[in-house]
Parts: structure tokens; C-alpha cells; sequence
């Protein structure tokens, strides 16, 4: 091949590279990822067997027997009763009078976490808290009890027979949410999300709690004790 | 002048092939030139053994509901870090929800996804995660 002729060549072969120059600017793209999951299942949050907020006024004056729950779509189709005292409500919070107070609503089964706000517990003589496994008319029940200043107690009540079965030491606020579970023969009591008391029923105290389905609010003494949502569930710890 | 015969094709060869770039661009109304190319890349997953989803929930006394207030995953691959995630909430085919996290934080196997509103607990029974980037 001639040296002219080569000359040519090369400089038809640098037109052609030209053209391809732009195309190997795209060499080496950077490697990505790109994933993506399915998964199929609940929330595992507890199924909320009853519950009431009291934020809108009650169908016959403030008083809460008789009253149905406000939101049934929600907590169910539930009524209150009242088993001791006199409850009222008053701008979405629930006072009570007469020691050992309660009032309840049917949650349908015995194992069942239940809880409250409650204020102005948190000074001395100022007992109140939510009971669980309530038989109604006969006031046998399980209260998970805040005792001001400082102490959380888990409380079994049968009729005018009031036993403290467990102790412990709490902070207590203005305002405190207290939580009772039962489930099976295992029973915790825990004062805004920390755990508290952990019992367990003996044969007799399981016997005694025997068909109780109702949940409610329990009041023993501190005139400015007020309760307010209230909500039965399936057992949830803590 | 005189151009030797066979150099002289191969020029013109590549000068009409410039050309015909150039009357290309020229019918654009005068485009800058540019190129077009493809090339292959690598789209790997950055987990390849399967993630844990779990759920943070919490009562809300107002709406009296449980609401999902944030979406966890466990078992991630520490490869998953920084990138970009998106977590749908659903019920069935029905999307509750989409929260986008332009980098995600894998710490000891695991990050978390509050989501941007919480949603009904009891209305959840699935959710689709995309980590990409």
C-alpha cells in the first residue's frame, strides 16, 4: 500500500471515529440497586374490643348509666353501667363519687388488656384505676389502682372485700395512663407504658374472677380525680 | 491540483460520511451535536436473603383507634444503607399510604420508616417496600 493511499485511510478511519467517539462516553454506567418487597399481614396491633373518650355530652344529661359508647363503628355497640357511686361526665373527663366506685362496660371476655387516663392522681389519699374480669351487679373484679403519690397496686375486689395483691413503686403525673391485663392466669399492671406489677392468680383468685367480661373505671377517694379514654383490647403488653 | 486517484476516493468517502452527520443535525435547526450509545449495567439487590417487617403502633385516644404510626425492618443487609426507600401501606390493592426516604440509615440490621401520616391499624394487611439507588 502506498504511503498516499494510507494517508486516505487514515484519515476516513479518523471521520468514522468521530461519530463512534460519542457513543463510548456512555461506557462504564455505575451499577444500581433496585429492590422491592411484598409482605401480606396485619399490624399486629390488639383488637379493640370497647372503648370511650367521653368527648361527646351523654344522651340524657351528664350521667353515665345507661349511656352507650360514642363512637360504635369504632368500640362497639356497648352500654355503660354504673355499680357503686354516682358518675358523671363533664368536658370529656369522668368523675365519681362513694369509695370503691365503679362503673363498666361489657368487653366479652375475660382475657383482655384494659386501660385509662386518669389526673390528679398524683397526690396522697387519691386511689382510682381501671378494673378488668368486672361481674356487674356482684362487684368482683380486678383493678389495676394507682395510689397517690407513687405506688401502683393491683387490687381484687369481691363485693365489700377489697385485697391488695401486689405493690409497686410508680411515678405518677398530672395525668397517667394506666393499664391492666389479664391473660390466662398471668396479670400486669403498668403505669404509662412501663411495666408495674406482674401477678399470677392462684386457683382460688381464678375461680373467684370466674365469668367476668366487664371492663371499667374504678374510683376509691381524691375528689379531684377525673378518667377519660378508656379502651378495652385483646391482651397487649406491656 | 491533482489528487492521486485512489487517496482522494477515500477522503471524499470520509468527507461525505461527515457531511451526512452534519445535514442530519442541520435539519433540527441547529442542535448541538451529540451522541447515542447503550451500554449494560448491573441492577443488583442490595438484601438477597429477605427482610422482617413489623409495625409500631400506638392508641390514639382522639380517633379511638390503634393507629401504624411507623414501618421497621429487620434482617437488612448493611449494602441497603444510604439508599433511597419507599414503603406503602395497604389494605388489599387499596394504597393507605406512601412514605419516600431519600436515604435510609441501616443500623445493626435494621432502619425504620415513620410514615409521613399514621393509618388505621386495624385497615393494614400489607405493605410493599422499593429500596433503590
Amino acid at each position: 500500500m502506498s504511503p498516499r493511499w494510507l494517508v486516505g485511510l487514515v484519515l476516513w478511519v479518523s471521520v468514522l471515529a468521530i461519530g463512534v467517539a460519542h457513543a463510548s462516553v456512555l461506557g462504564g454506567l455505575t451499577p444500581k440497586t433496585l429492590e422491592a418487597w411484598n409482605q401480606s399481614g396485619g399490624s399486629g396491633a390488639p383488637t379493640v374490643l370497647t372503648c370511650d373518650n367521653f368527648s361527646l355530652a351523654a344522651a340524657t344529661g351528664s350521667a353515665l348509666a345507661s349511656r352507650p359508647v360514642q363512637l360504635p363503628a369504632k368500640c362497639g355497640s356497648g352500654t355503660w353501667s354504673t355499680h357503686l357511686g354516682t358518675w358523671t361526665i363533664a368536658s370529656g373527663l369522668l368523675r365519681a363519687t362513694t369509695a370503691n366506685a365503679t362503673a363498666s362496660i361489657n368487653a366479652g371476655s375475660t382475657n383482655v388488656s384494659a386501660q385509662a387516663t386518669i389526673t390528679n392522681a398524683n397526690g396522697s389519699s387519691r386511689i382510682a384505676g381501671v378494673a378488668i374480669n368486672h361481674t356487674g351487679a356482684t362487684r368482683i373484679y380486678l383493678v389495676g389502682a394507682l395510689s397517690g403519690p407513687s405506688t401502683a397496686q393491683l387490687r381484687l375486689v369481691n363485693g365489700g372485700t377489697i385485697t391488695t395483691i401486689a405493690s409497686a413503686t410508680v411515678t405518677i403525673g398530672a395525668s397517667a395512663v394506666v393499664r391492666i391485663t389479664r391473660n390466662g392466669s398471668t396479670v400486669t399492671v403498668s403505669v404509662n407504658g412501663t411495666l408495674a406489677i406482674t401477678h399470677t392468680l392462684t386457683s382460688g383468685q381464678i375461680t373467684t374472677l370466674s365469668g367476668g367480661t366487664r371492663v371499667g373505671l374504678y374510683w376509691n377517694s381524691g375528689t379531684g380525680i377525673r378518667f377519660t379514654n378508656i379502651v378495652a383490647t385483646t391482651p397487649a403488653s406491656p | 491540483m491533482r489528487l492521486p486517484k485512489t487517496p482522494f476516493i477515500a477522503v471524499l468517502a470520509g468527507i461525505a460520511m461527515a457531511g451526512a452527520v452534519g445535514a442530519s443535525a442541520a435539519t433540527l435547526g441547529g442542535l448541538s451535536s451529540t451522541g447515542l450509545g447503550s451500554d449494560n449495567s448491573v441492577v443488583a439487590a442490595c438484601d438477597t436473603d429477605g427482610i422482617s417487617i413489623a409495625y409500631t403502633t400506638a392508641y390514639n385516644a382522639t380517633a379511638q383507634e390503634y393507629q401504624v404510626s411507623a414501618v421497621n425492618f429487620t434482617g437488612v443487609n448493611a449494602a441497603c444503607n444510604a439508599k433511597a426507600a419507599s414503603v406503602s401501606v395497604r389494605n388489599g390493592t387499596t394504597n393507605l399510604g406512601t412514605t419516600n426516604a431519600a436515604s435510609i440509615t441501616v443500623t445493626a440490621s435494621a432502619f425504620s420508616i415513620t410514615l409521613a401520616s399514621p393509618v388505621s391499624a386495624a385497615s393494614v394487611n400489607g405493605v410493599s417496600l422499593i429500596i433503590s439507588g
